[in-house]
């Protein structure tokens, strides 16, 4: 085999032209397609952090009340509340989940009025004193020390810019209760932390004993509880377990398989109506337990369809390349015909002679596509260099730059695909070697 | 000294608290004073109406918008047509039942929603429009009754404290008159005691089914300077033809 390989190699070099032109052309295929790849896959795993950071985690776990209706033809009132402040938590610690972090807090959305000016907001009521979450946030402005204030207001500069607003300054913040009344309190700007993009923008934190006083949250209550779990891919099997896990308590939980019945191509929706619709009827805390890709599964969805797009380009391109290979290996057949005869008369067995053909086309199908894949590394690096400014495409950038992702599964695709066709690209040409007449061929006059 | 001081400072704030309840009687008396300020508005058959809105915030010119309303009470019918601004004309509004279509005149499509969706992402509450005839006494309770005077006309002051969640705010202060039961002011608290919305309505027109609130003036108190004026002109309350309560109607205009 090492010597066929040597051969294959040797021959590669004869005519380095035509084999560079054809190294090339696969070098072109795969630079393209791993760089589309790459950058879509890097964009939809960016708008997915994005999404994340916004939620808190990947898994997500609501609880709800229900106040059932007091009149005919009144729709009972949903209030989102788990009273039970440590509940979820154990649940997660004792279970050994591999998270990186989990969060509770109190989420309220209302608008911020400060000097005539008004912006919304989305405050999250949360132990912002906590070192983990502090160490999250990119304060460009403020102190940590002013966060001991109950009133401590955390906001980015985005809405710090556009409200004109700066630390120590105060703001009015109106809200509505967890029972849908109307509810307003004073804060004090301690912070100012830089945004990425339009979500964060509008996310603001304080003091979950505050925000819960303000929209009448019961004390140590909170409405939401988030993991960020090391592996995303882990989502739906964690919020899986972890539903079983209350299920298991005798707890009210949703059903995440029956979400997938009523609503397959959106299970977040799917839950949801296990809490919205009147027919679901239950007493005391009732738990929502959903993945990120239950609630946006079109993540899910653009990358699969990503990896189609791309591979089906790539097999495009292949084939067309693949016919200039297997022409050029029936021209490499007839050029060599009499070196052929000549290692045939030597000894050489036919089935050698075809493999040094093939090996020959793998290895400069190989070397086009890790040139290609090089290439491609190398020209994503310099554009994730370069900062950008666009702040519509903020959701897909991290930190205002691109970043790419390969995925190691699609490269494996890829060369499989590579070296499959390259060998039925030169089948024929090795074929026809291997089944050649060492003195047919010696005949053989160009 | 200390301990005189401690016992002064509970006998004032028990007579405090004895003084500002409302007793049984007062209570009563209040809820049918808010009773008789929804009898005496003219709530019943056909009417129509123009309504300008003139909407002002700090640092921006003002806006004002128009609209025209047909509505049918006893037959949850309701026609809104935008008039004005210019870009907006033609925008309308069916209000059938629990059903209501609003139509763009420039696609030339209605997009249909229920009464119950269209609520649920607001702050008005189904109980804020299909009000029961019970509304007040169910969801509230009297914690002050006075009298007093707003302008010239001798007033009611009367303040509900919310019991249960369905009202919008957790506490509100009326101002009504004396003479004919109209509420000329109006106070919304937030859960904190803070003033956050005040509503005045200096101008009723008198019609034969009752009394019209035809001027109406909302200020945000978190926002000073943010207020809208409401004006209805053009009441009429002729028997409306049926159709006029039809998407075609809508088409029609356009």
């Amino acid at each position: 085999m090492g010597k066929i390989f040597k051969l294959a190699l040797r021959n590669l070099t004869r005519q380095k032209r035509r084999n560079v032109i054809l190294a090339i052309a696969i070098a072109f295929g795969f630079f393209v397609v791993t760089t589309i790849d790459g950058l879509i896959s890097g964009m939809v795993g960016n708008l997915e952090d994005c999404i994340t950071e916004l939620t808190g985690g990947t898994v997500l776990i609501s609880g709800y009340e229900k106040i059932p209706a007091t009149q005919e033809g009144e729709k009972s009132q949903l209030v989102n509340i788990i009273r039970d402040k440590d509940y979820i938590k154990n649940i997660v610690e004792e279970n050994n989940f591999d998270y990186k972090y989990f969060s509770s807090f109190t989420l309220s959305a209302g608008q911020v009025i400060f000097n005539g000016k008004k912006s919304m907001a989305t405050i999250y009521g949360r132990n912002i004193l906590d070192k983990d979450f502090l160490d999250n946030l990119q304060i460009i402005d403020g102190s940590v020390d002013n966060l001991s204030d109950p009133q401590a207001l955390i906001i980015s500069d985005k809405m710090a810019e556009s409200l004109n607003i700066q630390v120590g300054d105060q703001l009015i913040y109106t809200t509505t209760t967890i029972y849908g009344q109307n509810n307003v309190a004073d804060f004090t700007i301690a912070a100012i932390i830089k945004s990425n993009n339009f979500i964060n923008s509008m996310q603001s934190y304080a003091n979950i004993d505050t925000i819960n006083a303000l929209v009448n949250m019961p004390e140590g209550g909170y409405n939401t509880f988030t993991i960020y779990l090391n592996d995303k891919n882990q989502q739906t099997k964690v919020a899986q377990q972890i539903e079983n896990l209350i299920r298991a308590d005798g707890v009210n939980v949703s059903s995440r398989l029956e979400a997938l019945k009523t609503n397959p191509a959106n299970p977040g929706r799917g839950i949801d109506k296990q809490f919205t619709k009147e027919e679901f009827q239950w007493e005391g805390t009732k738990y929502g337990v959903v993945s990120l890709n239950d609630e946006i599964p079109a993540i899910k969805t653009v990358l699969s369809v990503v990896h189609t797009v791309t591979t089906t380009i790539l097999i495009v391109i292949l084939l067309i390349v693949m016919v200039g290979v297997s022409n050029t290996y029936r021209m490499v057949l007839y050029e060599r015909i009499r070196e052929i005869g000549t290692m045939r008369a030597l000894g050489m067995n036919g089935k050698d002679t075809g493999k040094i053909f093939t090996t020959e086309a793998l290895i400069l199908c190989l070397i086009g596509a890790i040139s290609g894949l090089i290439l491609s590394v190398i020209v994503m690096g310099c554009i994730h260099l370069i900062p950008i400014n666009i702040e519509s495409l903020s959701f897909f950038l991290h930190k205002g730059h691109f970043t790419f992702k390969l995925s190691f599964g699609s490269i494996i695709v890829q060369y499989f695909l590579l070296i499959l066709l390259t060998f039925f690209a030169v089948k024929g040409s090795a074929k026809k070697a291997a089944a050649m007449s060492p003195a047919v061929a010696l005949r053989t006059i160009k | 000294m200390k301990k005189s001081l401690l016992i002064l400072s509970i006998f004032l704030a028990s007579c405090f608290v004895c003084f500002a309840q409302v007793s049984d009687e007062q209570s009563e008396q209040a809820f049918k004073i808010m009773e008789s300020t929804d009898d005496v508005l003219a709530y019943h058959g056909d009417y129509s109406a123009t309504i300008s809105l003139v909407i002002e915030k700090p640092g921006k010119p003002k806006e004002s918008l128009q609209y025209k309303i047909f509505e049918r009470t006893d037959s949850e019918l309701m026609t809104i047509v935008q008039l004005f601004p210019e870009a907006d004309k033609g925008n309308g509004f069916l209000r059938d039942g629990e059903n209501i279509w609003s139509y763009d005149p420039i696609s030339r499509k209605f997009t249909h929603t229920s009464l119950k969706e269209a609520l649920g992402e607001s702050d008005v509450k189904i109980d804020d429009i299909n009000q029961s005839e019970t509304h007040w006494r169910d969801n509230y309770t009297v914690s002050g009754f006075e009298e007093g005077t707003l302008g010239k006309f001798p007033v009611y002051i009367i303040t509900l404290d919310a019991k249960t969640t369905k009202p919008s705010y957790s506490k509100v202060k009326y101002f009504i008159r004396k003479d004919v039961p109209l509420t000329l002011k109006e106070e919304d608290f937030s859960g904190s005691g803070r003033l956050m919305r005040t509503i005045l309505i200096p101008k009723y027109t008198k019609v034969p089914a009752g009394y019209v609130p035809t001027q109406m003036l909302l200020r945000d108190e978190l926002n000073k300077g943010e207020n809208t004026q409401q004006v209805v002109s053009d009441l009429t309350f002729d028997t409306l033809p049926d159709k006029i309560f039809t998407k075609a109607y809508l088409e029609s205009l356009n």
